[in-house]
């Protein structure tokens, strides 16, 4: 953790709402309702650019509703958010509010989803082929003709190669993905993720009903990203996972942001003990 | 007994009229409309119980252009209107519909099929389309002038007279529009081929098993989805005006929802999301059901089946109870069909 | 984007719309065309608003119109032939065909010209005078027809809602269970006599068949198949199928001939202020009203009702909280099919009983239940009534051919705009 990014943080303010010397998403105002219901209620976020930064929060807190809402799969009554894809260049902006999905995840903020969608029927290194982005043979006008897109899927063969190596899927390669177990399509998800080379990725709950063993190689693979550039954005219930890794945790309660900071300054937080208080979360935080 | 039976069955009719239908021009059709369908189906998901709106555009948009002259009075022409009426159509059934869930997509194709249909039929109509007779007009019938004539005659390399054997005997119009109709069917293949071995056919099928996953991964789904739904319509629209060349006209009686079901039909039975499956789906959908109503008829004939239980006159209808059947049983026990893959073949769009 | 997609797409619509309606509406007289025409008339005195349908000589109409003002009507055939002209009324109080004539008759069209048809009517005790209806009376009359077709067409949708609202599917074969329980009346009416003041019996076991096949579907093919964790998807292609292979066997069996109750033929008409209708269509309201009255009660006030509305809302929660889903399923299957088999025998007797029955309403039973919202019965009954009155009222303006067209706008419409109706709840995405 000696990475300057992550040290720049332990002179952010560990406040909701903090300003953040070098974010790659700030959100602003953003508010769902369902029904008369504040799903998601957030006033100010930032999020720092080559950290790991966790979602935390009880059942119903809005986690995975903001994910929705910031990727463009639901529409929030009001509210903007911007990513800055460059480091400290914050003319480099993009307005991501009201961008459809697909546009975001070319923007290069690309997110998983808590129940897997590995594309069951599709062998796993099409999955992978699938990830990735700009492809020229995606496109109706070339389709046809190979010749235009074999050099780029060479490339991309050889890239998914690699993931899947490194991900421990090889020997999956040319498997339905539907053969696959909960946590390899977890971590399925994630190499194809990353085959479009995301800045920003959000993982909702990558650990969620994936076997011990298979948890220690993911958060292995989590900080991977992080040091080699990636930011990470993700939601988890498992305390002692998010304690382990995260650089910066974010605390919501009933779609507010109620306390941001460090892992020690979240366990410490009198705000958090008091969310949580009652429910079997509150239990381990005060252990760490 | 059972002797007595085979002595009384024509095998050899039996076999022939199957085998002449099942590569008949009808049979070509019906595979050309499946390949349409099997793109949208098949390979990206789309309920579309529409299948027979295209080809009434198609059909429909060629004969008005023609027997109106517009457009010069070509053929060519006429034809190409046709396929631009079914992009049309493609196009408004998509754009709005497109983002409905599988089975709200469902019957809103099934009922814009029957709006084009009722339209058609409409007695309003009567000048453009000829409501519910048809074009050409019943003058030009009964003198038996039809726009299919430029295709089947004055451009007809085939000399005239009769060709082949046995039950396989065609006349030089029939033998011509079979000729043009597999080519069809197997360009059609083709083309479905080199797009769905393409990222682009990567794509569609993603889209098929998981839209939001395709969104995730920075895939425009809406767009494909409407390029889908173009392409298989278009091939679609070719088997409409390949049976208004065989038939000679058009009807809106040829256009019912039934129809589409016959197609639905014919993909399931050969496979979804296959190559083959359209093509080997026709040919062994009108050889089952030629084959069961010859037999029948037969039985019914020398009366091994008596008239109480079945008359002759009811084996046409015959056919739509072994459609209905063998729809519901392949869905059951092998919605892979005859050639599909099994890993493949579940269904569960949303 | 959203915002530009659908003004384009609702652009292309209003353009298709035009395109489609304006010749449509642009009324093209055409001088020439074969047709075969006529006067209702009894005497002197013009009938308007009695409908007389042309059917081929396989038995397929071919059109069918409402006697204009003037008693006129003209309907176009496709060629010369055998043609078969009926008239299915109604006909004003005190009006009859004559004895020994027939509601039904045959023309040979032999030559290239408009061929006259009449029919013998006569005023019931040489009642002479018949009172020409004022436009408003004939359009009330209308309306109360609508109201009827409404009513019917509202009775058969209930259940086809409430398969999908307790399991998913949307059954394509419920459409054939509207014709099954035409079908049964009919045959036990002219098979074992159930006629005049028994046929009410005929009715109740019709209806306890139609609830019987429900069951039989339900417990032989649907249950089964859906505990093999089949998707609903694939369960409404087998639907289809089983639609098939009943509509025929109905034909094969029934036949092609459309029939009608030999108990109510043609009726002549009682009025009821400026309303003037047939007696069976006041029984048909009254049955029709009654029934969906007593629905809605078991749906708001039994333990049954509360049960298929909690598995329909959440099948999950219902099973949690101790209702036995599978058996409420059946419940719902068997009611359903007995309300369609119920809406099928007053359809046959207000119109023909046929094989074609079913194809005929099941796009108007769709255009209902997305109407008022797939997966509720009150959906069901309000879109069912909205439709039905619709399309029939709109007879008045538009040619009779063009009714379905309303009916299937209004639930392109709806899906497009509100696909979950508009008594349905949005679903929650994600």
């Amino acid at each position: 953790m000696s990475d300057n990014k992550t040290s720049e943080l332990g002179n952010v303010e560990p406040t909701p709402g903090s300003t953040k010397q070098d974010p790659i998403l700030t959100i602003d105002d953003v508010v769902r309702s369902f029904g008369g219901l504040r799903a998601v209620d957030v006033k100010h976020l930032e999020v720092q650019r080559g950290t790991i930064t966790a979602f935390i929060g009880p059942n119903g807190a809005g986690k995975t509703t903001l994910f929705n809402l910031i990727t463009g799969f639901d529409k929030p009554d009001s509210g903007k958010w911007k990513f800055h894809q460059l480091a400290n260049a914050k003319s480099w902006t993009t307005d991501l509010s009201g961008l459809r999905p697909h546009q975001i995840a070319n923007k290069g903020m690309v997110r998983t989803f808590q129940l897997t969608k590995s594309l069951a029927k599709m062998t796993v290194i099409d999955n992978m082929l699938l990830g990735a982005a700009e492809q020229k043979g995606e496109s109706l006008r070339n389709a046809l003709l190979p010749s235009r897109w074999r050099q780029q899927e060479k490339t991309i063969l050889e890239k998914a190669e690699i993931l899947l190596e490194r991900f421990k899927l090889s020997h999956m390669r040319d498997e339905y993905a539907a053969t696959l177990s909960g946590g390899q399509r977890k971590l399925l998800e994630m190499a194809r993720a990353l085959m479009s080379e995301p800045k920003l990725i959000l993982l909702d709950e990558p650990m969620a009903g994936v076997n011990p063993v298979l948890v220690e190689s993911l958060l292995v693979h989590i900080q991977n990203l992080r040091d080699e550039g990636v930011s990470v954005l993700f939601i988890e219930h498992d305390m002692d996972a998010i304690m382990g890794i995260s650089d910066w945790i974010v605390v919501l309660a009933e779609g507010r942001v109620i306390a941001e900071g460090t892992p020690s300054d979240v366990s410490k937080n009198p705000a958090v003990i008091d969310a949580y208080l009652g429910s079997a979360i509150a239990e381990e935080l005060k252990d760490v | 007994m059972l002797m007595n039976l085979f002595a009384e069955i024509d095998i050899s009719k039996l076999f022939g009229l199957a085998i002449r239908t099942s590569i008949g021009v009808q049979a070509a059709t019906f595979a050309l409309a499946a390949v349409g369908l099997n793109l949208h189906y098949g390979y990206t998901g789309l309920l579309n119980f529409g299948v027979v709106a295209f080809m009434a555009a198609g059909a429909y948009g060629m004969a008005i252009f023609f027997t109106q002259g517009w457009l010069g009075g070509s053929i060519i022409l006429a034809i190409a209107s046709g396929l631009t009426f079914a992009v049309i159509i493609a196009l408004s059934i998509g754009l709005p519909s497109l983002r409905l869930r599988a089975d709200y997509l469902a019957l809103t194709t099934i009922a814009i099929a029957e709006v084009l249909r009722i339209s058609f039929r409409s007695q309003r109509l009567l000048d453009l389309t000829g409501g519910p007779f048809g074009l050409p007009s019943i003058e030009d019938r009964n003198a038996s002038v039809s726009f299919a004539d430029v295709i089947t005659i004055d451009w007809n390399p085939i000399g005239k007279g009769s060709y082949g054997t046995w039950f396989l005997e065609f006349d030089e119009k029939t033998l011509w529009i079979m000729i043009i109709g597999w080519s069809l069917v197997s360009l059609a293949s083709l083309l479905i081929w080199g797009l769905m071995r393409s990222p682009w056919g990567r794509v569609i099928k993603a889209i098929r098993e998981d839209e939001d996953a395709a969104r995730a991964l920075g895939k425009n789904v809406f767009s494909y989805k409407l390029q889908s739904l173009i392409i298989g319509g278009v091939i679609a629209s070719f088997a409409g005006i390949v049976r208004a060349f065989d038939m000679g006209f058009v009807e809106t009686q040829q256009f019912r929802p039934q129809t589409t079901f016959f197609i639905w039909t014919v993909l399931i039975l050969g496979g979804a999301a296959s190559i083959w499956g359209p093509i080997i789906g026709s040919m062994t959908f009108w050889f089952i059901i030629i084959f069961s109503e010859e037999l029948l008829r037969q039985m019914v004939d020398s009366g091994w089946i008596p008239e109480a239980i079945l008359e002759s006159s009811d084996i046409a209808s015959v056919r739509m109870v072994l459609m209905g059947i063998m729809l519901a049983v392949l869905m059951i026990w092998r919605p892979q069909g005859l050639v599909g893959k099994k890993e493949e073949a579940q269904i569960d769009v949303r | 984007m959203g915002t530009r997609l659908r003004l384009i797409s609702g652009f292309l619509i209003l353009v298709m719309g035009l395109l489609v309606s304006f010749p449509v509406f642009a009324n093209a007289q055409n001088d020439n065309e074969l047709t075969i025409r006529g006067t209702v008339r009894v005497g002197k005195e013009i009938i308007p608003d009695a409908r007389v349908t042309v059917s081929n000589a396989q038995n397929i109409e071919i059109g069918s119109e409402l006697s204009g003002e003037d008693g006129k009507w003209e309907i176009p055939i496709p060629g010369l032939g055998e043609y078969t002209v009926t008239l299915v009324g109604p006909l004003p109080e005190g009006v009859v065909i004559r004895d020994g004539a027939s509601d039904r008759v045959t023309v040979i069209v032999d030559e290239y010209k408009s061929k006259a048809v009449g029919f013998q009517l006569v005023g019931e005790d040489k009642k002479p005078i018949l009172e020409i209806q004022s436009t408003w009376e004939r359009l009330l009359n209308r309306m109360v027809s609508g109201l009827k077709v409404g009513l019917l067409v509202a009775l058969a949708s209930i259940g086809l809602s409430l398969i999908f609202g307790v399991t998913g599917l949307v059954n394509f074969a419920h459409s054939e269970m509207v014709a099954f329980g035409a079908v049964i009346a009919l045959l036990l009416e002219s098979t074992i006599g159930l006629t005049g003041a028994l046929f009410p019996i005929a009715v109740i076991l019709a209806v306890m068949a139609g609830g019987g096949l429900g069951y039989g579907l339900e417990r032989g093919i649907f249950g089964p198949l859906r505990r093999k964790k089949m998707t609903n998807i694939s369960l409404m292609v087998v639907s289809i199928g089983l639609a098939f292979l009943m509509r025929y066997l109905i034909l094969i069996y029934h036949g092609a001939e459309p029939e009608t109750f030999e108990s109510f033929r043609i009726q002549s008409g009682v009025s009821l202020g400026p309303i003037e209708l047939p007696t069976k269509d006041y029984f048909i309201i009254a049955i029709a009203l009654t029934t969906l009255v007593t629905v809605g009660l078991l749906l708001q006030r039994t333990k049954l009702g509360t049960s298929m509305r909690a598995v329909s809302d959440n099948p999950a929660l219902a099973e949690s909280s101790g209702i036995d889903v599978n058996k409420t399923i059946m419940w719902v299957w068997i009611l359903g099919s007995a309300l369609a088999s119920l809406g099928g025998t007053m359809i046959g007797l207000t119109q023909v009983v046929e094989w074609q029955m079913g194809e005929k309403i099941l796009l108007l039973m769709f255009a209902a239940v997305t109407l008022g919202g797939l997966g509720t019965a009150f959906g069901a009954m309000v879109g069912g009534l909205a439709i039905g009155f619709a399309s029939e009222t709109s007879t008045f303006w538009l040619d009779n051919d063009l009714k379905f067209l309303i009916a299937l706008a209004v639930m392109i419409v709806i899906l497009l705009v509100r696909p979950q109706g508009i008594l349905g709840v949005r679903e929650r995405l994600g």
